[in-house]
């Protein structure tokens, strides 16, 4: 963790502040309230050292990497489809997906064993040219069905309630700590930060670039966001989130990322992802210093009508991450996008077109730095004997892959064990190439 | 007994999940229930609870007079007539086929709006919203468009009764078997939607004991459980039932029972020891902490299960706990109470036709859109969920629009009004504080206030007459924005 975060405000140093604020520009006054009182008496004369903050997470050398999380529980059977196995066709005879070459709603063959849903048809580019990878039978290596747990359990990435209470990424953030704070190194895009991004390192909940700022209308706004800035002046959690929101608005005036084009004719869906990814790019673009980025799409518990439920969720995660993988174009050379849900779906077919709670589903992995064009873990079979309780077996473990991203991709080799507490395996290799 | 030592034990415990260590002067124990037991204080229900005291008040809160709330329930009845609808009334009035659903919605979530608002039985609508939210129901889907209009009815009768006739009532609820799919769990191929999350969300909880075994059982006990269509109430089809044997929790549910195969799960369910502990820590969190104390979770779910689940019984227990008066700062306002509580502590006057769709909009930018959260764990009770960088600025720029006059022209804060013809800066901030916030100011925070209104000229003189509005709703807004109004 940055040692110049707003947490680290002391009551004594804010009074100080309070009083020589009026001199100094706002975002300063953030980046040094935590050294000491002769520093401060400085005040602007700080300021060019604080403009290169942003620059730091390029000059870390790692990947942006943007983690989506599908909640309610991804059928990643009806996904990337197994279409050899005939279980998968006996256990589904109302739902299952069509075997390439079929007349009509076919899977689009991978490698001669898994068909994406031709719902992820966007997507099929992407495996083509080698950028996009598939993990199956990927999830929690401890067997719970419940939704809240699962999601609870692996955003923690600690597979028991209690004990620990960040999230994964937060500890990455803390354990691979700037020199610099830069403010938007960790952003959560929507109304509410992901568990997976929880934590002392400061993050940032962004919703929408264009909402993202103080409406005030009056002529005092200055003074009046100067006042309510100096009143978050305690530490706890309500300040410290107080006061990265003024940091925060400030980077955004500087950088301005909200007129920034898409590019190549991307083309991302109207929705609240679509719109999201969409600003996330542009934020990405704008060198604003996002290295870890999280965003959700809901609405995957498919007990009932999985169908066409499916059909539409697969459409825009797949027009989503196609046209923000177009959007930032060579970009992507230095950007890592997995998705993750909290289990998969049973096998079986239940009585109402759906299926319920499972166990393994699968990841997608997409960027520069991904080896791509396979489906990626040992698969464990559909037959009666080979599946647990029902449902298709985990033989991949998902920290396994997280593990793996982070140590090739984001320079996080050395502190694996702070972010995975309790892992003992071993992270994949070969889903990924070393920067 | 040590207050501020509980309370210091307290704030540790509270920094596992989020650091919250504020040395801010706590507000008085009647603030501090008016805080927790309403959707923010209003004048009115200030001066009331302080004429009654802290105990007449609280046990008033606990056993509401309806007869107190007659003005917005019939306002309610005059413009909003679909809340008091049976189901097949609903239905014909408010047919799905040509989207009237919709207005239903629209309909209840106002109701909704103005009884929180304006009803003086503040615990009473508080505790309304908690069952709401314990029993999550996404509003806006198929037929619990209107179904959810007779769940708010149901939950309305039990809101202080006994845990067991809410659970019942739950589970013969249209716009629940609708929206958890129980209506087509048959015995064709049953679906453990209902089933699972009647055990870990309802009742047990997820370490409550229940097996993979039990969620299968219980999904087929509950096989027929449907709703009439046309009726919107609850059916129980016999030829959708699985009659076989069913174990649940190591107890045989003997074969051809029909309904009472489910029935005997709810009846297990509703007392069980699990079942109180989570509805003990479940009102804890919302009462008293986000980590909420053991000492006053053991303390209500003996409470519960002593009493045959006594929803009033165990609230009073809660209001007189040391850990309840030792709490204050402990809780931050959910978007809900939130916006409310602007509202209420500025006795906005709100007029008009438009003013509920932009209100709704509010709701829905600030995350919390009633009955609208999407997975069937209701809307999260922690502070560490609901604020942060996005959520800060949604909320000031709520305020700073309200009190400008930008929000709707149908919602009035008079901000002069509130200053009590106080016209200095220094008394202005007193005034402000005392009424909106009914706490002390840090030093600093007061001295920052006051600075910022007097924008360079004296503290101790009048405002010029031309800036003393402007300043005022600033100030207004300013207040409500800090970190004082934001906890609860």
């Amino acid at each position: 963790m940055s040692t110049k975060t707003p947490a680290t405000v002391a009551p004594t140093q804010n009074s100080l502040c309070q009083n020589i604020g009026a001199h100094i520009l706002r975002r300063d006054f953030l980046k040094i309230s935590g050294l000491s009182s002769a520093a401060l008496a400085l005040g602007p004369a700080l300021a060019p050292n604080i403009a290169i903050a942003a620059d730091a997470a390029s000059a870390r050398n790692v990947d942006t990497l943007v983690v989506i999380f599908q909640r309610g529980a991804m059928d990643g059977l009806n996904a990337v489809v197994p279409y050899t196995e005939s279980e998968y066709y006996a256990q589904r005879k109302s739902i299952a997906v069509p075997k390439p070459g079929a007349a009509s709603g076919a899977g689009l063959d991978l490698n001669g064993k898994f068909a994406f849903n031709p719902a992820l048809a966007p997507l099929k580019p992407l495996w083509d040219q080698g950028t996009l990878s598939v993990v199956h039978a990927v999830g929690l290596t401890t067997p719970t069905r419940s939704h809240f747990d699962a999601q609870d359990f692996m955003e923690r990435a600690w597979l028991e309630k209690g004990q620990v209470f960040s999230g994964w990424l937060n500890r990455h953030l803390s354990s691979t700590a700037l020199a610099n704070d830069v403010t938007f190194r960790a952003l959560s895009v929507g109304k509410a930060v992901t568990k997976s991004m929880g934590g002392p390192a400061p993050v940032v909940g962004l919703n929408a670039i264009d909402s993202f700022g103080l409406n005030v209308s009056a002529s005092r706004k200055t003074e009046l966001g100067d006042t309510l800035e100096a009143s978050f002046s305690g530490a706890s959690f309500l300040d410290s989130t107080g006061l990265r929101t003024f940091a925060a608005v400030d980077e955004l005036v500087a950088k301005n990322p909200g007129v920034i084009a898409v590019e190549n004719a991307a083309s991302y869906p109207n929705t609240t992802f679509g719109n999201q990814m969409k600003d996330l790019a542009k934020l990405i673009k704008s060198g604003i210093g996002v290295e870890v980025a999280t965003c959700d799409l809901g609405g995957w518990d498919t007990h009932n009508n999985e169908t066409a439920e499916l059909a539409s969720l697969l459409d825009e995660l797949a027009k989503t991450l196609a046209a923000f993988n177009t959007d930032l174009g060579a970009r992507m050379k230095n950007v890592t996008v997995l998705t993750m849900t909290e289990f998969g779906r049973r096998v079986m077919e239940n009585g109402s077109g759906g299926t319920d709670h499972g166990r393994g589903s699968c990841m997608l992995a997409l960027g520069g730095g991904v080896v791509g064009k396979q489906v990626f873990g040992q698969w464990p079979g559909l037959a009666a004997n080979q599946l647990e309780g029902g449902d298709l077996r985990v033989t991949t473990d998902y920290r396994a892959v997280l593990a793996e991203a982070l140590a090739k991709r984001c320079g996080n080799q050395a502190k694996l064990a702070e972010v995975f507490p309790g892992f003992t395996g071993q992270a994949t290799s070969g889903l990924f190439v070393a920067r | 007994m040590n207050l501020l030592a509980l309370r210091q034990q307290l704030s540790l415990a509270a920094v596992a999940a989020a650091p919250d260590t504020t040395p801010l002067a706590v507000p008085d124990p009647l603030v501090h229930f008016l805080n927790r037991s309403s959707f923010g204080i209003r004048e009115v229900d200030y001066q009331r609870a302080t004429q009654m005291g802290y105990a007449a008040f609280v046990e008033s809160q606990l056993v509401p007079n309806a007869a107190l709330a007659s003005a917005i329930e019939n306002t309610i009845a005059v413009n909003l007539p679909s809340i008091k609808m049976t189901g097949a009334q609903l239905y014909v009035a408010y047919p799905p086929s040509d989207n009237k659903d919709f207005v239903a919605l629209a309909e209840l979530r106002a109701a909704t709006l103005l009884r929180q608002i304006y009803s003086p039985n503040q615990l009473f609508e508080v505790m309304v919203e908690f069952w709401t939210n314990h029993f999550s129901v996404e509003h806006v889907h198929g037929y619990d468009r209107i179904a959810k209009t007779i769940d708010d009815q149901d939950i309305r009768k039990n809101a202080l009764g006994t845990f067991k006739d809410l659970l019942n009532a739950n589970a013969r609820s249209p716009a629940m078997l609708f929206y958890l799919d129980n209506y087509v769990n048959v015995k064709t191929g049953a679906q453990e939607n209902y089933a699972r999350e009647l055990m870990e969300l309802h009742t047990l909880g997820v370490d409550g004991g229940y097996s993979e075994d039990d969620v299968k059982n219980v999904a087929r006990a509950f096989t027929g459980w449907g709703f009439n269509r046309t009726q919107i109430s609850f059916l129980f089809t016999q030829r959708n039932h699985d009659t076989d044997e069913k174990v649940f929790l190591g107890k045989a549910l003997a074969k051809n029972r029909g309904m009472q195969d489910a029935q005997d799960v709810l009846d297990i369910l509703a007392v069980h020891p699990a079942t109180a502990k989570l509805i003990a820590t479940k009102l804890v969190r919302r009462f008293v902490s986000d980590t909420p104390p053991t000492s006053l979770v053991e303390k209500l779910t003996a409470l519960f299960l002593s009493s045959g689940g006594d929803i009033t019984a165990m609230l009073r227990a809660l209001f007189a706990s040391i850990e309840f008066l030792a709490s204050a700062d402990l809780k931050i306002k959910r978007p809900q109470e939130y916006l409310q509580s602007v509202l209420r502590a500025t006795d906005a006057k709100i007029t008009g036709t438009t003013y509920n769709r932009v209100l709704m909009g509010v709701f829905e930018g600030l995350g919390q859109q009633w009955c609208n959260w999407p997975a069937p764990n209701g809307y999260p009770d922690v502070g560490s969920y609901w604020i942060n960088t996005t959520a800060w600025l949604a909320r000031w720029n709520f305020v700073f629009a309200s009190l400008d006059g930008r929000l709707d022209r149908g919602i009035v804060i008079d901000a002069l009004a509130l200053c009590a013809g106080a016209k200095t800066p220094e008394t202005i901030v007193d005034t402000l504080s005392a009424r909106l916030l009914r706490r002390k100011l840090s030093a600093s925070d007061r001295t920052g206030f006051i600075a910022n209104l007097a924008a360079g000229a004296a503290v101790d003189m009048a405002l010029r007459a031309d800036v003393l509005t402007s300043r005022a709703r600033e100030m207004v807004a300013l207040m409500l924005s800090s970190r004082y109004f934001n906890y609860r």
